[in-house]
């Protein structure tokens, strides 16, 4: 009888410094946010007095609404190109080809940069003054000045190419991992029927792919939604909030205008966000750990 | 024989279309690393030449960096905060994903859900309360509670992996060495661990590169010149405006911990995330 109830408390005992740590980075500071939104707080937290929705007034505004066009045309087409780029190299990968390891190799190795240094050298790389992207294209005429890839106009488009970069190896590594799986008696009894090519890949690949593409998808979604170092050290939010998403209004609000409570009311509404992706994310695993 | 050479040419061009792409892909990957290293080695009056092959090699940019800027410190910051990460990271996750896949308990579809939910909780809005709260423990300006926030940031990932990785050994290895007089914690050390080493291995490298890449606590919840990190001091260089060649320097140092630890995980780091997608 002890025995047994022992054997029920032990799988705690194994996850108690987990939960530990996630009452204390995840659970407590929600709970504090929480209340945040709704008070006027000083820098380090301290209560001063409850404003009700007050806080939340700056989600309606427009300079609010263009960060979330922003942010969502940053989601929208970093997603579109990692997976373009994604699937073509995974697919090129995936079967027998001389130096398939090495490629394979180097094909991954933005992902293993971390984000502040992919943003000084990319920085570096498409400086207006000496970059050497700008400098060659002057030296073969192909412009006469400079473009300015961090400036207004183009900022947008330049980090949305540089989380591209960032993000086409993870997807490379799930697909890959994927595609190992399709049976070879598929490809074959495919091949007899003549499904080759385009039709192979939309009939066969695809949707044994679809999973796949669909978890990593969604993960790549969320983190792509609260993005801050990247862009913080490429552009600030610059060039004239060109590149202002909406971790960059967060850290803003809170840090750079000392606005607690503006900042949590923002951070709450993102919370809003990713759960409705985490939600999708917990139903999916959940199943399979069902079956 | 004519089959025969068509067949051949047929794989000749599928070849070259692959090669095109990937060789494409990796020119664009390795541009900024190969213009990094390569402007690292320029004398500052030369950085307009914008050469595509190596010209100089003024190695004394480094010894400047090292000697103007607090570089030492920043590195001595970013490795206790990346193996800081790593080591917790690893011990609590295969603690976790022990129970997760040994035990059947009351809450155990919950908690998994909650570590699949933790993935998409960014640092941004966690780190805007963490700011009081450290205030109000005493735990503001210590390397602890950076390593701790980035444990929790990077704990999920391992934890299913393992989980996936543990599910897979059969049980009958572990109820033998019980048998044998193991306790059960002796059984996961002597007997799981061993063979888990592609899965262990993965859990390491991923939570090193997010210990390393840790940036937007240790900038916000630090403020002594001995935590300021890699990522932090060298974001501060690019805003005070610091000559490319030394901030390049700087970058080249700074990313070589986590390729080389790639290089050297690699074999376990593709059959680690295999075994875990495929559960």
């Amino acid at each position: 009888m002890k025995l047994k109830r022992r054997k029920g408390r032990l799988p705690y005992i194994y996850l108690t410094p987990a939960i530990i740590v996630m009452i204390a980075i995840f659970a407590i500071p929600l709970v504090n946010l929480i209340w945040y939104s709704f008070a006027k707080v000083n820098l380090i937290g301290k209560f001063q007095k409850w404003v009700g929705f007050k806080n939340f007034s700056y989600i309606a505004t427009p300079e609010f609404m263009a960060t979330l066009g922003r942010t969502g045309i940053w989601v929208v087409f970093g997603l579109l190109g990692i997976f373009i780029v994604g699937t073509i190299l995974a697919l090129c990968l995936n079967k027998p080809l001389p130096g398939r390891t090495f490629m394979r190799t180097v094909v991954i190795i933005p992902w293993v940069i971390p984000h502040v240094f992919a943003g000084t050298m990319w920085s570096w790389v498409l400086n207006s003054s000496n970059g050497i992207i700008n400098t060659i294209l002057m030296n073969l005429h192909i412009i006469d000045k400079p473009i300015g890839f961090l400036g207004v106009d183009l900022a947008l488009v330049t980090v949305i190419f540089i989380r591209i970069w960032k993000g086409v190896p993870f997807l490379v590594m799930s697909l890959l991992s994927a595609l190992q799986t399709i049976p070879t008696e598929v490809e074959d009894a495919a091949k007899l029927d003549g499904a080759l090519g385009i039709k192979y890949f939309t009939h066969i690949t695809l949707p044994l792919l679809k999973p796949v593409m669909v978890m990593s998808g969604t993960i790549l979604m969320a983190w792509s939604i609260t993005i801050f170092d990247l862009v913080y050290v490429i552009t600030g939010g610059g060039p004239l909030n060109a590149t202002e998403l909406l971790s960059i209004t967060i850290y803003k609000k809170a840090f750079v205008n000392s606005d607690l409570g503006g900042a949590a009311a923002i951070a709450l509404f993102t919370m809003a966000l990713v759960s409705i992706i985490a939600f999708f994310l917990m139903k999916h695993n959940v199943k399979e750990e069902n079956q | 024989m004519n089959a025969k050479k068509r067949k051949t040419m047929k794989k000749t061009g599928n070849y070259i279309v692959r090669y095109f792409f990937v060789i494409i892909w990796m020119i664009i990957a390795l541009l900024p690393i190969y213009v990094a290293v390569m402007t690292s080695f320029t004398p500052f009056e030369k950085l307009g030449e914008a050469m595509i092959l190596p010209k100089y090699f003024r190695w004394e940019n480094y010894v400047e960096l090292a000697r103007q800027t607090p570089l030492w410190q920043y590195l001595a910051a970013s490795i206790i905060y990346a193996l800081g990460t790593s080591l917790f990271t690893v011990v609590i996750a295969i603690l976790a994903a022990y129970a997760l896949s040994r035990f059947k308990f009351k809450f155990k579809i919950p908690f998994l859900m909650i570590i699949v939910a933790i993935q998409v909780v960014p640092q941004i809005v966690i780190v805007t309360p963490l700011y009081g709260l450290s205030y109000s423990t005493g735990l503001y300006d210590t390397y602890i509670l950076i390593i701790i926030a980035m444990v929790a940031t990077a704990i999920a990932n391992p934890i299913l992996l393992l989980k996936g990785f543990f599910d897979s050994i059969p049980v009958t290895l572990e109820e033998a060495a019980v048998v044998d007089g193991c306790t059960r914690v002796g059984a996961l050390v002597r007997v799981i661990l061993p063979v888990s080493l592609p899965a262990v291995t993965t859990a390491f490298a991923l939570s090193f590169f997010n210990g390393w890449d840790a940036y937007l606590y240790p900038m916000i919840l630090t403020s002594s010149p001995g935590k300021v990190s890699m990522t932090v001091g060298l974001s501060r260089m690019v805003d005070i405006v610091t000559p490319w060649n030394w901030i390049m320097a700087g970058t080249v140092i700074a990313i070589i911990p986590p390729i080389l630890i790639y290089l050297m995980a690699q074999k376990y780091l593709i059959g680690g995330l295999t075994a875990g997608s495929d559960k």
